[in-house]
């Protein structure tokens, strides 16, 4: 693994508070340094100022070891503050994080868990250490965790009940309208779904997890060793599947997970027919605008390996963009950059974009300039024009060099505050259409 | 007080040791004083501890407000992560001042375990090496993080080679986290850095042109630029430090004729060789710089002053008038003030009519706080407690002049948000001023809470003191936010634990007579 400029993803504990502090009162401990715990919330803020959540922040209790506790051992550190924790922090889940620092002092974590379980205070331990991967990662292991020591093994299963992974709070910065939307979705064809990281979960509902027949995982890359682990301890079933934008990818995912719960196709396509409906009578009057401005773009998508793909699905399939170039940001290890690539190339497109994976910000741009524009005479050139990049805070200067619209879609999101707000489903598909409109006739 | 620190190490102390800062107390204001002339104060820690910054984050600060500059954190991707945020302000207040910058533009070397075992001075040199190509940078800061500090990677040798290499000069900063409890100590090892790797003096033929002997005009240029020297006054900003402050104590000193330098951010590092052409060094907040200023003085012989934080009508007066002091203009300075204090003085009088007789606590760092403790009480607040982040002698002036004018109230070293909604259980403030990521526990608990710096605003000098008075005013004219929020939130607390003192899981604090909370 390289160097990174201006990484748009923290640490493995990073994502990890960033998904404990959206779990419904969850309270993290961490074993780390004092740093870790203030400044990957700073970090996790800018997925749209996701604020500090219940036990996030400065209210994290964490066992700030410094040098003494790397010569002696952090160990007896950690009971004292697991202790004084149960005391003072008022929480359903205790959830033991470390960090890279006491992973390198070698600390048996295990043994002071064991020493310091209380009934009347769950507690699971997941080991975060920093340099084992990144924040998506830390989400990963988090939901793969509950799954593994929380949430108990049960025979009884509702066929009528998923689990929704994959969709990382902060990193994904519109999550929880995502997860409300894809959620509302199913519920049309008669299926519950599970979001965990949604503010209306409980932890009863978290425990119920394990009687659910389906785990759907809304990333290539994201979610799928919790859900392998799922499959292994609760004998739920998995699929992988693209987060649905709009109303033609919607319809695709509901009908996909109705076989896949055996529900009645021709009941599913009835269900949402009305949906579908409902969709298309509101673009039909922004038809006027789009129309009478020739509101068709080029598009450059920048954004993880989650999104990135259905952003473009969506801007080519549902609005006649052109999206020129998908690029995916993330670190991902080559077996993934396969699958990604695999799939790409079977996802149907009126105009295939350039699929490209970079992780840099500065090199993004490097490599579009070094594609555009292309001088065909002293004239006339080629370039992308209308532009409009779709990405992250730290893109908007790849827009201003296109000369072109911006849309902050994906993380570091500062530009915008994000609440329920989503792009995802038929709500959210709408809701884009809405933005990417309204961006441009925002000066008027 | 005397400074006594050594310069030739490559490491600087963390200042709970070099300067015996403080990071946990509870008690009154003569408690906090009398424990930290007699060194108590350092033996005071925590057996429960929550999440707060590191030095090394707070590094970051000056690193990125140095005008080109490219920062690298040499560690895990995490580390650093936070730096996004930056990016906007750095371009925003940057331009406040006249000054185009480039925004956050920074690498992580991406450290993995295998690099963890294997050692990561590679990594570390490409990067230095892609960051100087990449970007062409004026300085390039690299940031040591908690695991190769454990490791013991050998940063200052990495950064000597690639040194060879690259047009940039390259800024090795100690500062792991779990080196320092203090994060303040981040400004020593960011000054450190920059004094062992730059130069603070012109060069000949490079930034001036020596005057020629021979000139008929030799003699008058030579006391033009020798008075003006001798009237210019330096001025040491920092993060928390907003435009709006440097022009408005600008604006007192030029009234005085005094010419005004600021360093050290939103200049690049050949702008710093110009740092030596002044006659006095003064530090608006010695937290951050008093260890800068004390090397400057040792190596060229640059005097420096303390006066105190210009916060206030009362702390600007003598700030102001320290400065003029040492240029012979009290009388001047006294006639200005005088006016000055005056106009502030009327225009305060609304304000207070307002706010006059409502409680408040007050969050942050111990020089700027106390200062604004002072100046809520000139508007006719009651200040009902001050939470400091640490707390060392530097502070003993100030906090004295504290209890002399607000009492002996409670004040506390701390950065736990369990200690802050203790605190506000029991003092029950009307409205809080706080540091940035402090504010969200106490507007949940009910508080307002404005924000200790904001630097879109001014807070410095007279304007900044109105300024200030006019945000407290406006936040109280409609509290409903923090009233709503706190009736429809629920704080990761338990009940039992606002029955204790805030003060229950710090140990070593000094036997005292004092009522407690």
């Amino acid at each position: 693994m390289s160097f990174i400029e201006r990484p748009r993803f923290s640490c493995m504990l990073g994502g990890a508070l960033a998904t404990l502090t959206s779990l419904p009162r969850v309270i993290p401990i961490i074993h780390g340094a004092q740093g870790c715990g203030g400044q990957l919330t700073n970090s996790y803020a800018y997925g749209g100022y996701l604020g500090v959540g219940y036990c996030g922040g400065a209210s994290l209790p964490s066992s700030n070891v410094s040098e003494k506790e790397i010569i002696f051992g952090g160990a007896e550190r950690l009971r004292k503050e697991i202790l004084a924790a149960y005391d003072v922090m008022d929480g359903d889940l205790f959830v033991v994080v470390t960090s890279c620092m006491t992973d390198l002092i070698g600390d048996d974590v295990e043994a002071v868990i064991s020493e310091v379980e209380r009934p009347e205070y769950p507690l699971i331990f997941v080991d975060t250490g920093g340099f084992k991967g990144n924040s998506y990662y830390g989400y990963d292991i988090v939901i793969k965790s509950l799954f593994e020591q929380y949430i108990p093994v049960t025979k009884e299963k509702d066929e009528k009940l998923v689990n929704l992974l994959g969709l990382v709070p902060a990193y994904d910065p519109f999550f929880r309208g995502d997860l409300e939307e894809i959620r509302r979705i199913l519920s049309l064809i008669g299926v519950k779904a599970t979001t965990f990281v949604t503010p209306d979960q409980t932890i009863e509902d978290i425990r119920n997890a394990g009687k659910a027949s389906l785990n759907i995982v809304l990333s290539p890359v994201n979610g799928i060793r919790a859900a392998k682990a799922a499959k292994e301890k609760h004998g739920i079933d998995y699929i992988v599947t693209d987060l649905p934008i709009g109303s033609n990818a919607s319809v695709k995912f509901a009908i996909e997970i109705a076989e896949k719960l055996g529900i009645d196709r021709e009941f599913a396509e009835k269900a949402l027919e009305k949906e579908v409906e409902r969709y298309y009578s509101y673009v039909d009057r922004a038809t006027d605008v789009i129309a009478d401005t020739d509101f068709q773009n080029y598009a450059v998508v920048v954004n993880n390996a989650t999104q990135a793909l259905p952003y473009a699905q969506y801007l080519d399939n549902e609005i006649g963009w052109l999206p020129e170039y998908v690029f995916i940001t993330d670190e991902l290890r080559e077996k993934n950059k396969e699958i990604i690539r695999r799939h790409f190339e079977e996802l149907p497109f009126e105009y295939r974009p350039k699929l490209v994976f970079e992780t840099d910000t500065s090199k993004i741009q490097q490599y579009i300039i070094q594609n555009d524009p292309q001088f065909l005479s002293d004239t006339y050139y080629e370039k992308l024009e209308p532009a409009f990049v779709l990405g992250s805070s730290i893109d908007r200067k790849l827009s201003q060099v296109l000369n072109g619209n911006f849309l902050n879609i994906s993380f570091p999101a500062m530009s915008r505050i994000i609440l329920n707000k989503t792009y995802a489903g038929f709500n959210g598909g709408l809701a884009l259409l809405e933005d990417l409109i309204t961006a441009q006739v925002s000066g008027r | 007080m005397k400074f006594d620190v050594n310069f030739d190490v490559q490491v600087p102390n963390p200042r709970e040791r070099q300067r015996a800062t403080a990071y946990a107390f509870g008690g009154c204001t003569s408690d906090l004083r009398s424990g930290s002339c007699a060194g108590c104060l350092g033996r005071c820690d925590r057996s429960f501890t929550q999440a707060m910054f590191c030095q090394m984050g707070v590094s970051t600060l000056i690193s990125f407000s140095t005008k080109d500059s490219v920062v690298i954190m040499h560690g895990p991707v995490g580390c650093g992560s936070q730096s996004h945020g930056i990016d906007f302000s750095i371009k925003q207040y940057g331009a406040a001042r006249g000054v185009k910058m480039e925004g956050a533009r920074w690498l992580s070397t991406n450290l993995t375990e295998t690099d963890v075992i294997s050692g990561g001075n590679e990594k570390l040199y490409d990067t230095i090496i892609e960051a100087d190509r990449r970007f062409r940078p004026t300085a390039i800061f690299v940031c040591n993080t908690c695991a190769p500090g454990v490791i013991g990677d050998d940063i200052e040798s990495v950064v000597n080679h690639a040194q060879e290499q690259v047009t940039a000069t390259v800024v090795p900063l100690h500062c792991p986290g779990f080196g320092a409890k203090v994060f303040s100590s981040a400004y020593d090892v960011v000054y450190h850095g920059i004094m062992h790797r730059f130069g603070f003096e012109p060069k000949k033929y490079i930034d001036y042109t020596p005057f020629d002997k021979s000139d008929p005009d030799y003699e008058i240029k030579k006391q033009r630029y020798e008075y003006k020297k001798s009237r210019t006054v330096t001025l040491y900003n920092a993060w928390s430090i907003g435009p709006g402050d440097e022009k408005e104590i600008k604006r007192l000193l030029n009234a005085l004729g005094i010419n005004v330098n600021i360093f050290v951010e939103y200049k690049e590092p050949d702008d710093w060789r110009f740092i030596t052409e002044t006659a006095l060094n003064v530090s608006f907040c010695h937290v951050h710089d008093v260890y800068f200023l004390e090397y400057l003085k040792r190596e060229f012989g640059i005097p420096y002053i303390l006066p105190t934080i210009p916060i206030g009508t009362e702390q600007t007066v003598k700030f102001i008038t320290a400065i003029a002091e040492f240029f012979g203009l009290e009388k001047e300075a006294e006639a200005l003030l005088k006016k000055e204090t005056e106009k502030l003085k009327k225009a305060l009088e609304p304000i207070r009519k307002n706010v006059e007789g409502k409680s408040v606590l007050i969050s942050g760092g111990f020089l700027r706080i106390g200062a604004t403790g002072l100046l809520a009480d000139e508007i006719g607040l009651k200040v009902v407690g001050f939470r400091n982040f640490n707390y060392d002698e530097f502070g003993d002036q100030l906090f004295s002049e504290v209890q002399e004018k607000i009492g002996d109230v409670q004040n506390a070293v701390s950065t736990q948000a369990n200690e802050l909604v203790n605190m506000v259980y029991k003092l029950k403030p009307d409205i809080a001023i706080s540091h940035p990521s402090v504010g969200v526990w106490l507007v949940k608990a009910g508080v307002p809470s404005l924000t200790l710096f904001a630097q879109r605003f001014t807070y410095f000098g007279f304007t900044g003191a109105y300024s200030l008075a006019k945000r407290i005013e406006r936040t109280l004219k409609n509290t409903a936010y923090a009233r709503n929020i706190s009736e429809h939130t629920k704080l990761p607390y338990q009940e039992q634990w606002y029955g204790k003192s805030p003060y229950h899981y710090i140990t070593g604090l000094p036997e005292t007579d004092k009522p407690t909370i």
